[in-house]
């Protein structure tokens, strides 16, 4: 008698526990089909504004070859797109500071760090050295621009990107993959004649 | 007989009552799918808007993304210019406390501060000697010289501490006593901003000694990180 009672009472429960969640499982069911449909469109409109947004940024990266340096590795890479197409041991400035006898000047020799652009090519360029370097050398400054003309200092080639800095080679290769400059970068020759044929006016340059 | 039945029954009725909670949280996953991959979208799409803004300026940023597909996928630092990467930066471990979710939008950056910063060195003018190959040996502000310890701060009470980690039993004692140093100031940066009501974010990086060497020669005071939070209060 307690046994058939015992059993009558568990299966009543088992029906009444399985009305609730199939009650439960339909409720949800309408709910999440609820969901899908308003969901779906706004997850659409969503994906559609993340793609806008993707080519948005992808369209400001430069096009064509650029030149990204680092001056904490001293490294440049010669880039296309996410591709390397060199990669270069380089000088980069010192971060050093020289002071006018007179106190009225001082130079502080830091690469300077952004993005910039190529503006000029030479090739055989010429070192127009300017007060600085005759400062540092306890030399005097002379009045006459020819005197301050140096010839094969600066290398085979000499790309400019503005307020007097370029990246030009060096006699001095065995500082290379060390900051020594004056604010300039320096390369190897070899290296040096890729970019220089690779690159043309208005390639870009990101130094960090 | 009666005895037989209900051993009988009793895994039969057991196997429903599990079936069907199956089948109801399915039910609820299937909606809530949708509003996770919603919010993810959101939240990525505002990512985007903020970077599309700071790439469009031309000027380097940050962007610190905690999402990560899985436990062992890396978090990285992007050093970016024009939404092309410059630098990408390993992190070894990660932790972050805030008061609220970090907002998606630039933070720029105050100041890096460190026990003990390089300082530039003064050029002793001289003469060079007569061989072009002579170079006097002059002091010039080395990667080696950057710390590998320091704590950079930016608007809104954002503040990062970078630990470069070292090799060796010995060379890690330094950074030992830093971090503790660092836990008791961030201690106390939290009671203070909690007092005042302040907001803020405290996140604490661990990366390899000289990739903490060359993140600090290569941030600039101004420049803009942008944080991409993972799960809410995750520690990475």
């Amino acid at each position: 008698m307690i046994n058939r009672i015992a059993f009558i009472s568990f299966i009543g429960i088992v029906v009444i526990l399985l009305t609730v969640e199939l009650f439960a499982y339909y409720i949800n069911l309408n709910r999440s089909m609820v969901l899908s449909s308003t969901g779906r469109s706004k997850l659409n409109e969503l994906i559609k504004k993340n793609r806008t947004l993707r080519k948005g940024i992808a369209g400001l990266s430069p096009k064509g070859v650029y030149i990204v340096i680092d001056t904490a590795r001293e490294l440049l890479f010669l880039k296309k797109g996410n591709r390397t197409i060199l990669k270069a041991l380089i000088s980069s400035g010192s971060g050093n500071i020289l002071r006018d006898p007179s106190g009225k000047r001082e130079w502080i020799f830091d690469t300077p760090r952004g993005e910039f652009e190529v503006k000029k090519k030479i090739a055989g360029p010429k070192w127009i050295k300017p007060d600085w370097g005759f400062i540092e050398e306890t030399e005097n400054i002379p009045r006459e621009l020819e005197n301050r003309v140096q010839e094969a200092v600066l290398g085979d080639y000499a790309l400019a990107f503005g307020n007097g800095y370029f990246i030009h080679g060096t006699l001095y290769k065995r500082l290379l993959g060390r900051n020594v400059t004056h604010g300039c970068i320096r390369v190897e020759d070899e290296d040096l004649k890729t970019i220089y044929r690779l690159s043309r006016i208005g390639t870009r340059i990101y130094i960090f | 007989m009666k005895k037989t039945n209900l051993q009988f029954n009793f895994p039969f009725f057991l196997f429903l009552i599990l079936f069907s909670l199956g089948g109801s949280s399915q039910a609820i996953a299937g909606g809530d799918s949708i509003g996770q991959k919603i919010r993810a979208l959101k939240d990525e799409n505002r990512l985007l808007e903020t970077e599309l803004g700071l790439a469009s300026k031309g000027t380097s940023y940050i962007i610190l993304d905690l999402r990560r597909e899985s436990d062992s996928a890396p978090v990285r630092i992007n050093l970016k210019n024009r939404g092309i990467v410059l630098r990408e930066f390993d992190v070894e471990r990660i932790r972050y406390r805030r008061t609220k979710g970090l907002v998606i939008e630039p933070f720029p950056l105050l100041k890096k501060m460190a026990f003990f910063s390089p300082k530039r060195k003064e050029i002793r003018p001289h003469k060079l000697g007569d061989s072009d190959d002579t170079i006097s040996e002059l002091d010039f502000l080395e990667l080696k010289e950057m710390p590998s310890n320091y704590t950079l701060s930016f608007k809104k009470g954002v503040l990062i501490s970078i630990t470069g980690q070292r090799k060796g039993l010995i060379s890690r004692f330094i950074p030992l006593i830093s971090s503790i140093l660092i836990h008791i100031r961030y201690s106390l940066t939290i009671v203070w901003n909690h007092l005042w009501k302040k907001e803020f974010a405290i996140i604490e990086i661990m990366m390899g000694k000289e990739d903490a060497q060359a993140l600090y020669c290569s941030l600039e005071e101004g420049m803009s990180i942008v944080i991409m939070e993972g799960h809410p209060y995750d520690t990475v």
